[in-house]
């Protein structure tokens, strides 16, 4: 069988509105890297404090080469406490620039909806119908089978006023398919279907393509 | 066969019984017969004419088709047809009703009876025709076709969409270019405008969210699995929308989301964008199909360490069984166990938790121990347990594979 989900008559000319997902993407990025920057801003500014110390230190034990020592580092902190500083401002303006979230028309490739419950529907059917065939069968047979063997084949149909009768054209068919057709076809006439109160039989028959 | 000799008259309600002789089959002699019903009178060289113009090549001669007619007692006599009234009698009720010589897809035919006779599209009727009903109070402006269709109309449409895959017809534009038996089938053809027309304005109605309860109609178990269905657009279009691929590339497209009972009929799907995760949306979902369909035992084929799905799952009393991450423990040892079954292959089947006691993990834990694999760690939340024994979720959690190997969903 074709796949029978394949009805795709949305081509994408449709749009539905939504929220902004590319939006809540920048934003959740942003908000990260600010609260990266605020937490190095922090670490910084405490680097900087702890270095002050150490200078002031060294500025009462009367140090010499470890005072510039100490001094040339803390000048290096306060220039990267001032980097994650900048850092952080500008972040927190590319927040304020992102503004509030919005919606987005996007354009929508579903599948209509109603296509797939048709389609999840006809499966349904499909197979309940094959758990009564199977009860009617003395052999087990899958779906796919009854599907290239009954359903895609030709055949004829006749109707009387007591009965309905379909013949099942067989040409073409292996031996053992065209055993298993009969097999089917049996557990289909042991099913009592009917056709406005008219018993359904169906046959099997050999005919010109 | 009932031979009947002489002629049958009015009153005779004998139907003739059909089988294969050896020059003329079945269908040949129902063809006959219907064609004499027609015109009694009719020569039978321009008998066997009319046959071959219904594509029914009749090789026997004239002789073998006036013993037929004989035997049916449906001879004229010699010398040109005459207009005589009441010289043959018409044919009673009993007989030839209607002959289609061809008839394709002869199956579907078949279970279009079944269908019919179980009413399985009366639901389907009702549940759009309340649709349709809703939106005319809602929307009183509003005017279009569907909204003044009778229920048949409603019927034959849904009918042909419906059995429109297994007359291999794939896309609408195929009603206009493929043969196709509908009119055997439904008694009438379609275009594909007036189904595109059909599909808008069911569309427009919101039909789809109306059908759904026909499939809920079908659950039978109390199990629901979930499934998901990425479903990608192809185009040579560029197009800006989508899930971010390899390489930048976008992939525009959705993805279906759909839940079935353990017997495989399905019960529910949702459409939500390819680049939402499952977990975003997966709490909410379980929620619409638990009021929909009244489970509330989900079974999701994943192997993952969500605790807080598991958690979210378990705030909103719904269960859910799912697989353990195989990074995410190492085998028996990670968790404190009691052996509770050994399945008849010899697989050991422990049930337990945690060795090291993790806070705010509400799951329990069932490890299936194969003699020659490793071991596979299911997880379930207390719904689960409380609805299934632990020796029961290694098989509870493998059942639906009847859904998966259905035909796709494209």
């Amino acid at each position: 069988m074709i796949d029978h989900g394949g009805l795709d008559i949305n081509h994408g000319r449709k749009t539905i509105l939504g929220p902004d997902r590319h939006h809540q993407r920048k934003q959740a990025q942003l908000e990260q890297s600010l609260e990266t920057a605020h937490e190095r801003v922090a670490k910084k500014a405490e680097a900087v404090t702890a270095q002050q110390a150490k200078v002031a230190e060294s500025e009462a034990k009367g140090h010499g080469t470890r005072l510039e020592q100490r001094q040339g580092k803390l000048v290096t902190l306060e220039h990267e406490l001032q980097d994650a500083k900048g850092q952080h401002a500008k972040l927190a303006a590319h927040v304020a620039t992102l503004g509030p979230a919005g919606q987005r028309a996007d354009r929508d490739f579903r599948k209509q909806t109603i296509m797939t419950i048709r389609t999840l529907f006809l499966e349904n059917m499909l197979r309940a119908f094959m758990a009564v065939l199977l009860t009617a069968l003395p052999i087990t047979v899958s779906l796919e089978q009854v599907l290239g063997l009954l359903f895609a084949r030709r055949g004829a149909r006749m109707e009387t006023s007591s009965q309905v009768v379909y013949w099942v054209n067989t040409a073409g068919l292996s031996l053992s398919n065209r055993r298993l057709l009969a097999r089917i076809v049996e557990g289909l006439c042991a099913m009592d279907l009917q056709d406005q109160g008219k018993p359904i039989h169906v046959r099997l028959k050999d005919m010109p393509p | 066969m009932q031979l009947t000799q002489g002629r049958r008259t009015i009153s005779d309600d004998l139907s003739p019984d059909f089988s294969a002789g050896r020059k003329l089959g079945e269908i040949e002699q129902a063809l006959l017969w219907s064609l004499l019903q027609e015109e009694p009178e009719c020569p039978s060289r321009v008998l066997l004419d009319k046959a071959a113009q219904r594509q029914i090549v009749l090789a026997v001669s004239l002789r073998h088709v006036n013993r037929w007619r004989a035997t049916w007692g449906l001879n004229r006599r010699q010398g040109r047809p005459g207009h005589a009234d009441g010289y043959r009698p018409v044919a009673s009720g009993a007989e030839v009703v209607r002959v289609t010589p061809h008839v394709a897809c002869v199956g579907v035919h078949v279970f279009a009876h079944w269908l019919d006779q179980h009413e399985a599209f009366a639901p389907v009727v009702a549940q759009l025709t309340q649709a349709v009903e809703a939106h005319k109070q809602a929307h009183s402006g509003d005017d279009f076709a569907l909204l003044h269709h009778r229920e048949s109309t409603l019927l034959h449409g849904f009918q042909a969409l419906f059995y429109a895959p297994l007359l291999g017809i794939d896309r609408l534009s195929e009603f206009d270019t493929r043969e196709h038996p509908l009119q055997t089938l439904l008694g009438h053809g379609y275009q594909s405008a007036t189904l595109r027309q059909f599909l808008g304005q069911l569309e427009r109605v919101d039909a789809a969210a109306s059908l759904m309860p026909v499939l809920v109609a079908d659950c039978t178990g109390p199990i629901i699995y979930v499934d998901g269905h990425m479903i990608a657009y192809w185009s040579r279009r560029s197009m800006h929308k989508g899930k971010i691929t390899m390489l930048g590339r976008i992939m525009a497209g959705s993805q279906a989301v759909i839940a079935h009972d353990d017997a495989g009929q399905a019960v529910f799907v949702a459409y939500y964008p390819p680049d939402i995760h499952m977990s975003q949306v997966i709490v909410a979902y379980c929620q619409q199909v638990a009021e929909a369909a009244g489970s509330v035992v989900f079974v999701i084929d994943r192997a993952v360490n969500a605790v807080a799905l598991a958690q979210a799952f378990h705030d909103q009393e719904l269960g859910l069984l799912c697989m353990l991450d195989d990074n995410e423990h190492a085998g028996l040892e990670s968790f404190e166990t009691t052996l509770v079954d050994t399945l008849e292959d010899g697989t050991r089947v422990y049930s337990g938790a945690w060795k090291e006691e993790r806070a705010g993990d509400p799951r329990h834990f069932v490890i299936a121990e194969p003699t020659a694999a490793k071991p596979l760690v299911y997880w379930g939340t207390p719904k689960v347990e409380e609805a299934f024994e632990v020796t029961e979720w290694p098989r509870v959690y493998r059942e639906p594979t009847r859904f998966r190997n259905s035909a796709s969903r494209g």
